[in-house]
């Protein structure tokens, strides 16, 4: 539960979810984030910043992103290294659904424009490719129709389930 | 964990998905039915969808604008924009070789225009980027036959198509002839390949009074039926350039509106699905109502896109530009265009004769 705050030059940042983890995090790359940013500027350098909507697992994978995502050390990135980090998003995000649908509301919560268009496109990937019932099961959605209001439903769209 | 997301994000979400898609998930449960059904957010879902799969910019593709010079009535004007600013693209010296005043632009495919002496009912195909000469067609069999008439009693005799077949890499051109003077239509092809026409089996019957300006769309060209009565539907009559074929659909208007027949409509292209602009025929008032067939070929998937009041001094819709955004006519003679969403105006610097305006959709082969 300690985090290291010595006075070094690295410029670290100490973050911690929900459930008490704590993740150490160079401060560039935590700044992906606009939310940690502003925190950051106000002033929370130096004390652990909370992120209590986020479990350890979740803040994990999303310190993962940061670190790919930090802006490089060395000037501009290459054509090369953005083909890399595109490559290295789309395994990213291929994870299971609940991790998927969790890492979308980190990137909405934390606000990371980047993180948030990958995964809202890469669940939007996924309910086009599934069932009106699968899509239920994925998004954890109650059926509130009736069998006879949803048969009705379904017959005036007939040709969208072709 | 099972994760709740909040409304935005299923808003940003389901705005990612293809029309057909969506329509179905209105079947998820009453909250997504509502959230969907708000004609607002399908309209915008519609005309945003196709912009995250739409090409980059593309310096061979142009908007052409063509029209009838005001000051002389006898020369037709025109000018290539660029497709994805619209400002005018100087660095192509395309001109057209002079013509006949009453020409029309059939449709643009694989870097050739189909044009059409309205007049003399004549075709001609032109290439802008290599040459500033029409190239004749040779007429169609059916106008070589019995007595030559006079030219100013022909022009109903022509609906003509223009596209590609993708199954024999050709370029056709197909026209629907009203031979016999009583409304009996008879259809014929040519083929750029073997350079003949041919007849063609006609596989459904129409009556006259189809609309001569049609929509061409991958593959196959459209035209509106508009003989309407008062309480029927609309039909739409498509060509397929590789069946062959042709086949008759239904634009349900009469459904949506009691006293259709005081509407206009054009049948246009947006965005890859086949679009109808409907606007009333008195001048009085200026309403644009807009609508899609989501599934090409099914009467059901047409959508209410949107219906608009617009400016008086708008006058004719003249097809979509790439983001949904309308191009229009207005009372001076001007091509401006039209961001639907936002209201605002653009004049583009083009001035023609009222009514003679085209906007072409042209690809340099």
């Amino acid at each position: 539960m300690s985090s290291t705050l010595c006075c070094s030059f690295a410029k670290n940042v100490t973050l911690r979810s929900s459930d008490g983890q704590t993740f150490e995090v160079e401060e560039a790359a935590a700044q992906v984030s606009q939310t940690i940013k502003r925190m950051i500027e106000d002033g929370c350098t130096g004390s652990v910043i909370p992120v209590p909507n986020l479990t350890g697992p979740v803040l994990a994978l999303v310190i993962e992103y940061f670190k790919k995502h930090s802006p490089p050390s060395d000037g501009c990135p290459t054509a090369l290294l953005e083909m890399e980090i595109k490559d290295w998003d789309a395994k990213f995000v291929a994870v299971d659904n609940d991790t998927l649908l969790d890492l979308t509301l980190a990137a909405h919560y934390l606000e990371i424009q980047g993180l948030l268009d990958l995964t809202c496109h890469r669940v939007a990937d996924i309910l086009n490719d599934n069932s009106v019932e699968k899509i239920r099961e994925i998004f954890h959605i109650k059926n509130d129709f009736t069998p006879e209001e949803e048969a009705e439903e379904r017959s005036k769209i007939q040709w969208a389930f072709e | 964990m099972a994760t709740y997301l909040p409304e935005e994000m299923v808003v940003k979400i389901l705005s990612l998905l293809p029309p057909k898609s969506l329509i179905r998930f209105k079947c998820v449960s009453k909250r997504w039915h509502a959230l969907i059904g708000n004609p607002d957010f399908l309209s915008k879902n519609l005309l945003n969808h196709s912009i995250l799969t739409q090409n980059p910019c593309d310096p061979l593709h142009l908007t052409l604008f063509i029209a009838t010079d005001i000051s002389d009535p006898r020369k037709q004007i025109h000018s290539f924009r660029s497709y994805d600013s619209l400002r005018c693209a100087s660095q192509t010296p395309l001109n057209l070789p002079p013509a006949p005043p009453r020409f029309n632009v059939v449709a643009s495919c694989n870097g050739l225009l189909c044009l059409w002496d309205e007049l003399r009912s004549d075709l001609y195909l032109w290439n802008p980027a290599t040459s500033s000469e029409l190239k004749a067609l040779p007429a169609a069999p059916s106008r070589c036959r019995g007595e030559p008439r006079p030219a100013i009693y022909d022009w109903g005799f022509y609906f003509v198509g223009f596209g590609f077949d993708s199954v024999s890499n050709d370029l056709k051109v197909v026209t629907l002839v009203d031979a016999d003077d009583y409304g009996c239509l008879e259809a014929e092809i040519y083929s750029l390949k073997s350079g003949c026409w041919r007849p063609l089996d006609m596989s459904v019957n129409f009556e006259l009074g189809l609309v001569p300006q049609g929509a061409a769309l991958d593959g196959v060209f459209l035209w509106y039926d508009d003989v309407v009565g008062r309480y029927t539907d609309d039909r739409i009559v498509a060509f397929d350039f590789s069946e062959e074929e042709f086949a008759t659909m239904t634009f349900p208007v009469a459904s949506f509106f009691c006293d259709n027949d005081k509407y206009t409509r054009t049948l246009t292209k947006l965005k890859g699905t086949v679009a109808m602009v409907l606007f009333p025929r008195q001048e009085e008032f200026m309403y644009l109502d807009i609508w899609v067939m989501v599934e090409f070929g099914v009467t059901e998937s047409w959508t209410r896109l949107l219906g608009i009041e617009l400016p008086l001094h708008l006058e004719w819709p003249l097809g979509f530009w790439k983001n949904g955004e309308l191009f229009m006519q207005n009372s001076e003679g001007q091509v401006v265009l039209y961001d639907l969403l936002a209201q605002t105006e653009t004049n583009l610097q083009f001035e023609g004769y009222r009514g003679t305006i085209k906007v072409v959709d042209y690809t340099l082969g």
